[in-house]
């Protein structure tokens, strides 16, 4: 053993931290070599001089400030803790406030997204959406001036829309991922008013023949129209045959078909789920390998991020997937009342009527804003508790 | 049959106010004695112990027992008097004074029954010890202090210093070396050995 070596052991040899071979060896290298001997009892002394350090203790005046300085702290707690039951309902209420807001939040966004989504795309030419329904184009306006061949806006009604356009778009992935189109029709029919009920029934039937399922129903009657709106959702293959046979029961006043291409969306979606769920496999790794209360904390905190992640974007594919696999047609049945107010010659009456009517809306309108206030009433409340709450917890 | 300190910790976690003031009493003169050999300024020294236990406060509510209580609490002393004295390298607010000049603020826990004269020379002594470790480099004072004064484990140290236990024993190694060679200088101990330069041993 070499000197060098040796001194570098002698500090743990003092303190007994050597294991048994270094410590028979460097025993060894002591007995013949005076100068680390020496050195050793120096490092000894060195130590010794150290440990025979007097005790040093606080001084009892800054002990005393810490101490109360500290049972204010605790106090503070305690107070905190007495006003637990309290406290707890207002960290509910607050929570719950900020559930209900995000519940609002993701309620609204939903609704935007959902109305992007069934939002007619007239313009989609390119997207192999329409199919045979395209040609139910007719009924708007032509895109005559359209001759640009990279958008072949076909508007005659019998030609099967661009057979190729179907293919062109997605030649690129078309082969490698399954596509994915959300299909939507409205459709607007009239009705003889005598077999609006049995025209409704036969809706029914229809979409439950086809697999399908009403989704939405409402019936509303004014003074002149009866009319029944329904959201229908059917399996996309049946979409085309449904909807020709829907038409038949009565006379098309309204038509739109359109079809909006996911397919780049939903891969987008599955990659990010797949990194995100590889993310996720590697901070539990992690997990199992920190050892700090710190950092187990970041690791945890960074993993329910990931998985709140994960979550919303699971609901984003199942979202996408369940209108793909539904379409939806959203049905109008109208049908026209013999009305009486057409008779109205009178001016004067006319105009009374039309205040009275203006009156009736704003009264309407009031109850509507009144209840809408009562339904907001609870979220108010909660929102104020919170509020009071956190601002209670400032001051503190 | 005094209470273990995790005993305590578990009685604070469960809301015993006094469990945590059982706590303060038991350690409040080690944390002090660590904080005052580090940054050598007895007010600053008391901040450090409020920091600390103001720290613990909040932090033992989540404290699992990964460590020891008392490994815990070195280890927020120590890194709250690192931050202390790198602030201080930077801001180069130097206001040390050494700890042996305030004395008379200090208690001396264990004070003996010697004689006045006796006692006078072993202040002194302790004065210049002090002094000596003064001039250690922080992460080199703070291993000796560890080590010698609070009679930490290596493996204890390692978790306090957030080091590897090689890096304590080699820095432990320099550290006492360093000091031997101080207290040398400052005749402290007897000269006549050699330093411990690099290849100027005999081999």
């Amino acid at each position: 053993m070499t000197c060098d070596r040796a001194r570098e052991l002698l500090s743990g040899y003092l303190d007994g931290e050597l294991d048994p071979a270094e410590r028979q060896e460097l025993e060894r290298h002591l007995a013949e070599c005076p100068g680390c001997s020496e050195e050793l009892k120096a490092l000894r002394k060195t130590v010794d001089l150290v440990r025979a350090l007097p005790r040093v203790g606080m001084p009892a005046a800054a002990a005393d400030k810490v101490r109360d300085r500290l049972r204010n702290e605790l106090r503070g707690r305690n107070v905190l803790r007495k006003l637990s039951g309290w406290w707890a309902g207002a960290r509910l209420a607050s929570r719950a406030a900020v559930a209900v807001v995000v519940v609002l939040l993701v309620a609204v966004g939903f609704g935007t997204v959902y109305s992007l989504i069934a939002q007619p795309k007239m313009e989609v030419a390119g997207e192999p959406a329409g199919i045979e329904e395209m040609r139910l184009r007719q009924t708007g306006a032509e895109p005559a001036g359209k001759g640009d061949e990279a958008v072949p806006q076909q508007a005659s009604p019998s030609a099967s829309v661009f057979p190729d356009a179907r293919r062109r778009p997605v030649t690129g992935y078309s082969t490698l991922f399954e596509q994915k189109i959300i299909k939507t029709a409205e459709l607007e029919l009239e009705v003889d008013p005598a077999r609006i009920d049995e025209a409704q029934r036969q809706v029914v039937a229809l979409v439950e023949g086809a697999g399908g399922f009403v989704q939405d129903f409402s019936t509303w009657t004014g003074e002149d129209r009866k009319e029944i709106s329904v959201v229908l959702r059917v399996p996309a293959e049946r979409f085309g045959d449904l909807l020709a046979r829907l038409e038949e029961l009565g006379t098309t006043k309204f038509k739109r078909v359109s079809g909006q291409d996911v397919t780049g969306e939903y891969v987008d979606v599955e990659a990010r789920l797949r990194a995100l769920r590889q993310q996720e496999e590697r901070l539990l790794q992690i997990l199992t390998m920190v050892k700090t209360v710190d950092e187990v904390l970041k690791v945890e905190m960074e993993l329910g991020r990931i998985r709140q992640e994960i979550e919303m974007w699971t609901g984003r594919l199942r979202m996408l997937d369940n209108l793909v696999e539904l379409s939806t047609i959203r049905l109008k049945l109208i049908a026209a009342l013999p009305g009486p107010l057409t008779e109205g010659s009178d001016l004067l009456r006319r105009l009374w009527q039309a205040f009275l009517a203006t009156v009736r809306y704003l009264g309407r309108l009031g109850v509507r804003l009144l209840v809408f206030l009562a339904g907001a009433l609870p979220v108010i409340i909660l929102v104020v508790a919170a509020w009071g709450g956190y601002r209670y917890w400032r001051r503190r | 049959m005094p209470l273990s300190d995790e005993n305590l910790v578990l009685r604070f976690q469960a809301g015993d106010q006094d469990a945590f003031e059982e706590l303060f009493l038991r350690y409040r003169d080690k944390a002090y004695a660590l904080a005052l050999r580090m940054l050598r300024h007895p007010d600053m020294a008391a901040d450090v112990v409020q920091e600390t236990f103001l720290r613990l406060c909040k932090g033992l509510r989540r404290f699992r027992g990964e460590a020891s209580f008392s490994t815990y609490l070195y280890r927020v002393v120590s890194n709250l008097c690192m931050d202390e004295i790198r602030r201080r390298q930077r801001g180069q607010q130097v206001s040390m004074s050494v700890s042996g000049e305030e004395g008379g603020r200090q208690r001396e826990i264990a004070g003996g029954l010697s004689d006045p004269e006796e006692e006078l020379v072993r202040k002194e002594y302790a004065r210049r010890v002090e002094e000596a470790l003064g001039r250690l480099p922080e992460d080199y004072r703070l291993a000796v202090v560890l080590r010698d004064v609070h009679g930490l484990s290596y493996e204890e140290m390692a978790a306090v210093m957030q080091c590897p236990l090689g890096t304590v024993k080699s820095r432990l190694s320099r550290a006492r070396g360093m000091l031997r060679d101080i207290l040398t200088e400052m005749e402290l101990l007897p000269p006549g050995h050699v330093k411990t330069g690099e290849g100027r041993e005999t081999r």
